[in-house]
């Protein structure tokens, strides 16, 4: 038997014709049971108060008592305990637990052995120096552990006084893999709205690569401060990423410039490959900084193995390469310039990145995102560049789009204000979305109201 | 009566009450999530700053009162599956008897609204507010929170898995094609 063969039109139109469905009952029984509901709820609470009070004031002695009995020298063994730096700070992401990203779970391994040689000691360096930043953004739920918050919070919630919130909440679960760029036109709408475009790099697990993420936080503060928000309340191993040395790092601003203080000896040679790129894609590629200072423990400049003594770092003209599609452990997907890679060559102009573009770094997983039987072709005139596609097969829609937002995101590399896309035939549904509108931030990380 | 209630009954019950209902494919359970939105909403109106218009605010409180409404749901699934207790139940709810409202459908609609089951909770919030609700891609954005481009991709991966269930069924397309009862 021949199978029927829908197209998503006629789908559509199917959609548009579902039956009505309705709620029978009347007004007036509908309000009756609202109103008994809120009667009751209002009881309960009441006494739900009351039920608590004495767990609560039993747990809290309970806590004094261990806390008081907890032997001191415990501690300071741990605190002595040698080993290698640990690039997730649990002081930062303790005061702002929640979260929220695809898994919950953090991958075990790691966790295991850091929370082992790792955690103590930093815990003990943290205690020692005072961090005001770490303070800001105090909640209710500070001092606990409990990731209590890995479940989407009512809309209602938030309206009924969750004024202190930390300013970076990842959206959970979603179905949608590719982290795609936030088109300017929304970021404008946002940035009006009051909120702050921060991007900050994360490392590949190879440290070869480095995925710059972009996030609208809330508040005030100088970028600085927002960086440290994202890097306190945001987790890069829901999204298969890894800390960097920011993650250890006090960030401050003096004199309109970027200070990175981090502890003595805490680069390990890797990352220093690494930390130009760190830098600059987090200082230089939304905000447009031009230098970051170095501070060792607050003290001016830092000794690196291989580059040896830094005072200060150009972080900017990061931007540059063609952009390739690059997909983590989790199955996250993002798009990745060969700049931001220890191992590519950027090529010199636009016409040559887009042939880079179809060729890719597969065995370091940077593919491209332009499908096979698709070829790019790039003329600029002035800051714009006319990108002409030519589909030989058929092409998803999905596919389509990724190819857009790595031409884009090329495209802005090479210094071009605009991108028009000229896809001839076979693709019109997406030429008229895409023409004019431009790269707001790369891999927009989505985040919670 | 609550003055607020009965404008805001007036102008989104019905519609609000569909969305849920898609979404929960259970009358029962509609008609109590929609109270319970409706209490979230009353308790908060006071607090609703107009940052979004009403309807915006009071589709995400149905939204996230509906997910969680689900996601009890599929635990309680779950925890009868760990006991071996579930395959009743699950049959039970997989073969829900079709709504009133389908019974004098054409066979396709009905795959239709079971095909829309197999979606993902995204996908089917997308192409239920989308095309059974008539809403706007920037409507539906602003209601989940999402950016536009990723309403358009979830909505076109929604309609992909649905023809793709629905190419599994052979003589649909004719039938809907036909306009036979």
């Amino acid at each position: 038997m021949e199978s029927s063969k829908w197209t998503e039109e006629e789908i559509q139109k199917q959609l548009e014709k579902m039956p009505s469905v309705k709620d029978k009952r009347s007004k007036e029984f509908i309000f009756h049971e609202i109103e008994g509901k809120l009667t009751a709820s209002s009881l309960h609470k009441r006494t739900a108060k009351k039920t608590w009070m004495m767990p609560g004031l039993a747990m809290a002695c309970l806590l004094a008592i261990v806390f008081i009995l907890m032997p001191f020298p415990f501690f300071k063994k741990e605190a002595s305990a040698p080993g290698p730096p640990d690039r997730t700070l649990p002081g930062r992401n303790q005061v702002k637990p929640d979260v929220v990203a695809r898994d919950p779970e953090p991958p075990a391994g790691r966790v295991d052995a850091s929370e082992h040689e790792n955690n103590a000691p930093i815990k003990e360096k943290e205690k020692d120096r005072p961090n005001p930043k770490i303070k800001k953004p105090q909640n209710k739920n500070q001092g606990s552990t409990a990731p209590s918050t890995q479940k989407e919070i009512p809309a209602d919630n938030k309206t009924s006084g969750d004024e202190e919130a930390p300013p970076v909440t990842v959206k959970a679960s979603s179905d949608e893999n590719y982290h795609s760029p936030l088109m300017k036109d929304e970021l404008n709408k946002q940035l009006k709205e009051g909120k702050s475009l921060v991007t900050v790099a994360y490392s590949d697990d190879q440290a070869e690569l480095v995925v710059p993420l972009s996030f609208l936080v809330k508040g005030g503060g100088t970028y600085a401060d927002k960086v440290e928000d994202v890097l306190g309340s945001f987790h890069p191993e829901k999204v298969g990423l890894q800390p960097t040395l920011l993650n250890q790092a006090k960030l401050s601003e003096k004199a309109g410039a970027v200070v990175v203080n981090l502890p003595a000896g805490s680069v390990s040679s890797s990352e220093e490959a690494l930390l130009p790129k760190v830098l600059g894609y987090t200082f230089g590629y939304s905000e447009g900084y031009s230098k970051v200072k170095l501070e060792t423990d607050g003290k001016p400049g830092y000794e690196f193995s291989n580059l040896g003594p830094k005072e200060e770092l150009d972080v900017d003209g990061v931007r540059g390469g063609p952009a390739f599609s690059y997909m983590t452990s989790t199955g996250d997907e993002f798009l990745v310039d060969s700049n931001a890679t220890t191992f590519a060559k950027p090529a010199e102009n636009l016409e040559k990145a887009m042939d880079q573009m179809k060729e890719g770094y597969k065995d370091k997983k940077l593919v491209p995102a332009v499908p096979e039987d698709t070829t790019l072709h790039a003329d600029r005139s002035g800051a714009k560049a006319t990108v002409t596609v030519k589909v030989k097969g058929k092409t998803d829609d999905e596919e389509t789009r990724k190819m857009i937002d790595a031409a884009l995101v090329t495209a802005k590399n090479y210094g071009s204000d605009t991108v028009a896309f000229d896809n001839g035939a076979g693709t019109e549904q997406e030429a008229d979305e895409q023409k004019t509108e431009q790269v707001g931030a790369v891999n927009f990380m989505e985040t919670k109201e | 009566m609550n003055d607020s209630f009965d404008r805001l009954y007036g102008d989104y019950h019905q519609s609000l009450f569909q969305f849920i209902f898609y979404m929960v494919r259970d009358r029962e359970a509609a008609e109590d999530i929609v109270q319970e939105v409706y209490i979230k909403v009353l308790k908060a109106y006071q607090t609703f700053q107009g940052k979004s218009s009403e309807k915006t605010w009071l589709y995400s409180i149905a939204r996230h009162v509906t997910i969680d409404w689900i996601r009890k749901q599929n635990r309680r699934k779950k925890k009868l599956l760990f006991f071996n207790l579930s395959q009743k139940e699950n049959q039970l709810a997989d073969l829900q008897p079709l709504p009133d409202e389908f019974i004098t459908q054409q066979e396709s609609v009905k795959e239709l609204y079971r095909a829309l089951a197999s979606c993902t909770i995204q996908q089917q919030q997308v192409l239920v507010l989308r095309y059974i609700q008539s809403l706007s891609i920037s409507e539906t954005a602003a209601i989940l929170g999402w950016t536009e481009s990723k309403v358009k991709t979830t909505q076109h991966r929604g309609l992909k898995k649905l023809k793709g269930l629905l190419d599994q069924r052979p003589g649909l397309e004719e039938e809907w094609k036909d306009g036979i009862v």
